[in-house]
């Protein structure tokens, strides 16, 4: 495994504009076990800045800010908190803490966008 | 006078015995050799063996004198065709070892990934390319 292909192929994805990028990386980047890839995936994702892009890593339980490490997740929050346009994230984070069925996603998403209130 | 005369008659007579032992031994020389041209240095005839090879009873005949050249003349030339042979011979290894140590370059080229993973794996070119194969190459890359 050659990390920096991995990171550059990751990069490309998150700069094409083909919707289906946003699948390809969420099927092979946020299920992969190596916390560096899902790490580096949640930030592409963050960065693409769109509906479903954002989606991914909002609502999926065990994804981007509600992935179990810690590490993932502080990256995916901070990367949040980078956006400059934060709108869509913000509605996302609205939806999801009005109407998902996890508690702890709720609770998440919650904190998080706290978090964006104060850094906006 | 006359107490002079006997010594006069006698110096005549040495001179002119001296004259005929002189004229003597010139003709015995001139019997003993053969100068036909009657060459002298420093008034002493030349014998004629001066001017005749000591080596003339071996001097090699036309025939052998050709021979002899066209021999010469041969291990020239075949020396000049081994010089060529060589030549040809030093300047085909040359072109040989040319050859092959160009085709190692290619196929070093051909077979190094690592150089044209540069360009291949560059974030600018990746973007351009289809998701499709992105995807095949991140499987790839992950082994999933």
């Amino acid at each position: 495994m050659n990390n920096r292909r991995i990171k550059n192929i990751i990069e490309a994805l998150a700069r094409h504009n083909d919707e289906e990028s946003i699948r390809v990386l969420d099927e092979l980047g946020t299920n992969c076990p190596i916390d560096e890839i899902r790490e580096m995936t949640s930030k592409a994702l963050i960065k693409k800045n769109t509906h479903r892009s954002l989606e991914t890593v909002i609502v999926n339980k065990g994804k981007g800010i509600n992935d179990l490490s810690a590490r993932v997740a502080m990256t995916a929050i901070n990367e949040l908190l980078a956006l400059k346009d934060k709108e869509e994230a913000i509605k996302i984070l609205d939806d999801t803490i009005n109407m998902h069925s996890e508690k702890d996603v709720q609770d998440t998403a919650r904190s998080v966008k706290a978090l964006m209130s104060f850094s906006s | 006078m006359q107490k002079i005369s006997p010594l006069r008659a006698s110096v005549a007579k040495a001179f002119n015995d001296f004259k005929a032992n002189r004229a003597k031994k010139t003709e015995n020389n001139e019997n003993l050799h053969t100068n036909p041209f009657g060459i002298t240095f420093r008034g002493v005839l030349l014998q004629s063996d001066v001017f005749e090879s000591s080596t003339a009873s071996q001097k090699p005949a036309l025939k052998d004198r050709l021979a002899s050249g066209t021999k010469l003349l041969a291990s020239a030339w075949v020396g000049t065709i081994n010089k060529f042979n060589s030549m040809k011979g030093a300047a085909i290894s040359f072109g040989r070892k040319i050859k092959e140590t160009t085709k190692n370059t290619i196929d070093m080229l051909n077979n190094t990934n690592v150089e044209f993973d540069i360009f291949k794996y560059n974030v600018s070119r990746l973007q351009k390319q289809p998701v499709s194969e992105l995807e095949d190459m991140l499987r790839k890359e992950l082994g999933a």
